[in-house]
């Protein structure tokens, strides 16, 4: 559960928005520094690689240097420009064709265990899963990496994709139906969910 | 172990956070440098903001003919055109004698602003012009689509309708010709492109030339290749190549390349969209050459004015010595 954010924070935030958006080059580019890893975060999030994450850290950050001036500290500026990011992936998600198979590039993975051919079947694993993820409701997949992978709380992805609750359940559960009915003929996948504790 | 212990964020290199940063702060100066910052809250009171940011613009129009004058000057080859870009707020900026006021969401290309002449190509949206009468003065000229608007010194708006034009005048009277017919316009007397195709598809502001209207055959070829899907696709890649114009122009340039080898409304448009951006980067060969073509198969197409208003401007610079 998140805590609520201290005042003092948000004011900083109010005063950071306020001299980005009056044109003030070091403010901007101390709110990048600040931003671009939560930025790229989501971003990876969503897409599983950082193909064409570029792009879109540099769009989501074009967007949000025209709409600081409208910031008034409802929010964090972490979550404010996460709210960018969101629109940002979701647009380039509606509007791309389906990716071919043998196109997608995935994250290298750290050997977390001494077992290498366990880490390679969790790393194939989780290519399936992105695989799969290309293929469902772009809101439904935000929604699903949001909260099952990432794991932040509903309410917080209710907030970034400002959606309800109750409509960001609805997408968490119609993208775990997908995978979840994918798991049951994919050992691989599966064995991926185990480790999540979100198995069929 | 969590989700995301099994796929930690892969980090992305210094090289790739320099481009990105890089990309951002060019983009921030460029809209700057077109007079669309983005929007701010400023603690100014308000009369003073207008007041900065009016001569932060006349700075700018100041530099920028001071630049288009010395590149004539000392580099023929340079281009003497400058680009405004309105997004959602009216913007105002001065040409010499010229007070251009772009409505929002509209693109004005000021193709040669000189000593024997002014010409303005409208790209999209509409523009409000305040021009002192002519008489000794150079000639003031505004094209939009198939539309061609002769200034005799009035105050009037032109306003892109797909291809053509419509034109009103407060002012004044303005000389329009279309369809190889000229008319004068007066005040109370508003003109219309009459034969106006259907509207135009809509762009994200700031950054492209109006699209051209499916024309009649090419609309019907495509229903039967099940195009919607297509165009949709045209149209995307054509809004990605828009989106890149200012941060990475040869990307966008080998988008609008690429496209325009293919068919259809989008492919037109991306053909002069190629013309003029390469004409902007300087490649006057290129950008001949796509304008040409874009003449040679779209000789009435939606841009076929502007594409041959670019190529009478880069014949003059080919005749000075």
């Amino acid at each position: 559960m998140a805590s609520p954010e201290p005042t003092a924070s948000r004011s900083q935030d109010v005063e950071l928005a306020q001299r980005c958006a009056a044109g003030d080059r070091a403010a901007q580019h101390a709110f990048f520094v600040q931003q671009r890893a939560q930025v790229h975060r989501t971003l990876f999030r969503v897409l599983g690689t950082n193909r064409q994450v570029e792009d879109l850290i540099q769009e989501t950050f074009i967007a949000a240097f025209g709409a600081l001036g409208s910031f008034r500290g409802e929010s964090s500026l972490n979550t404010w420009i996460d709210t960018i990011a969101a629109r940002v992936v979701y647009r380039h998600l509606a509007r791309r064709e389906p990716r071919p198979q043998h196109l997608q590039v995935l994250a290298a993975l750290p050997a977390h265990g001494p077992d290498p051919q366990r880490e390679a079947e969790l790393r194939e694993g989780v290519r399936r899963l992105y695989a799969l993820l290309d293929r469902i409701d772009a809101k439904h997949r935000i929604a699903y990496t949001l909260h099952v992978i990432d794991g932040r709380p509903i309410k917080d992805v209710a907030r970034i994709t400002r959606a309800s609750s109750l409509a960001v359940k609805n997408r968490v559960w119609r993208a775990r139906r997908s995978v979840h009915a994918r798991a049951l003929r994919d050992p691989l996948l599966s064995e991926l969910l185990l480790q999540f504790k979100d198995a069929p | 172990m969590k989700p995301d212990e099994h796929i930690p964020i892969e980090p992305l290199s210094d090289a790739s956070w320099d481009r990105i940063e890089r990309s951002v702060f060019e983009e921030l100066d460029d809209r700057a440098r077109a007079g669309a910052p983005p929007p701010a809250r400023s603690s100014l009171p308000r009369w003073a903001a207008i007041g900065l940011a009016a001569a932060v613009v006349l700075q700018v129009v100041v530099a920028a003919v001071l630049l288009i004058r010395q590149d004539e000057q000392d580099a023929p080859e340079q281009l003497a055109s400058a680009r405004y870009v309105s997004e959602r707020e009216t913007t105002r900026a001065l040409l010499g004698d010229v007070a251009v006021e772009l409505e929002p969401a509209s693109a004005l290309v000021v193709v040669e602003h000189a000593p024997h002449g002014s010409l303005c190509v409208l790209e999209r949206g509409a523009v409000r012009f305040s021009v002192p009468p002519r008489g000794q003065r150079p000639p003031f000229v505004v094209q939009a689509g198939d539309v061609r608007v002769e200034v005799i010194g009035t105050r009037f708006r032109v306003e892109r309708v797909a291809g053509s034009a419509a034109v009103e005048t407060y002012e004044g009277k303005v000389r329009v010709v279309a369809g190889g017919l000229a008319r004068i316009v007066t005040r109370g007397q508003p003109w219309s492109g009459a034969a106006a195709p259907a509207p135009a598809p809509v762009l994200a502001p700031g950054l492209a030339p109006a699209p051209a209207a499916e024309p009649a055959g090419v609309a019907s070829e495509s229903a039967r290749a099940g195009a919607p899907v297509r165009a949709d696709r045209q149209r995307a890649r054509f809004e990605q190549a828009a989106a890149r114009e200012a941060s990475d122009p040869q990307h966008a340039l080998r988008i609008y390349r690429a496209l325009a080898a293919e068919s259809g409304a989008w492919a037109q448009n991306a053909l002069f969209a190629a013309g003029r951006l390469e004409l902007e980067l300087g490649d006057q060969r290129s950008a001949e050459r796509a304008l040409r073509s874009y003449l040679a198969r779209h000789p009435a197409g939606a841009n076929a004015a502007d594409a041959r208003a670019l190529l009478r401007r880069l014949n003059r610079q080919e005749e000075k010595p």
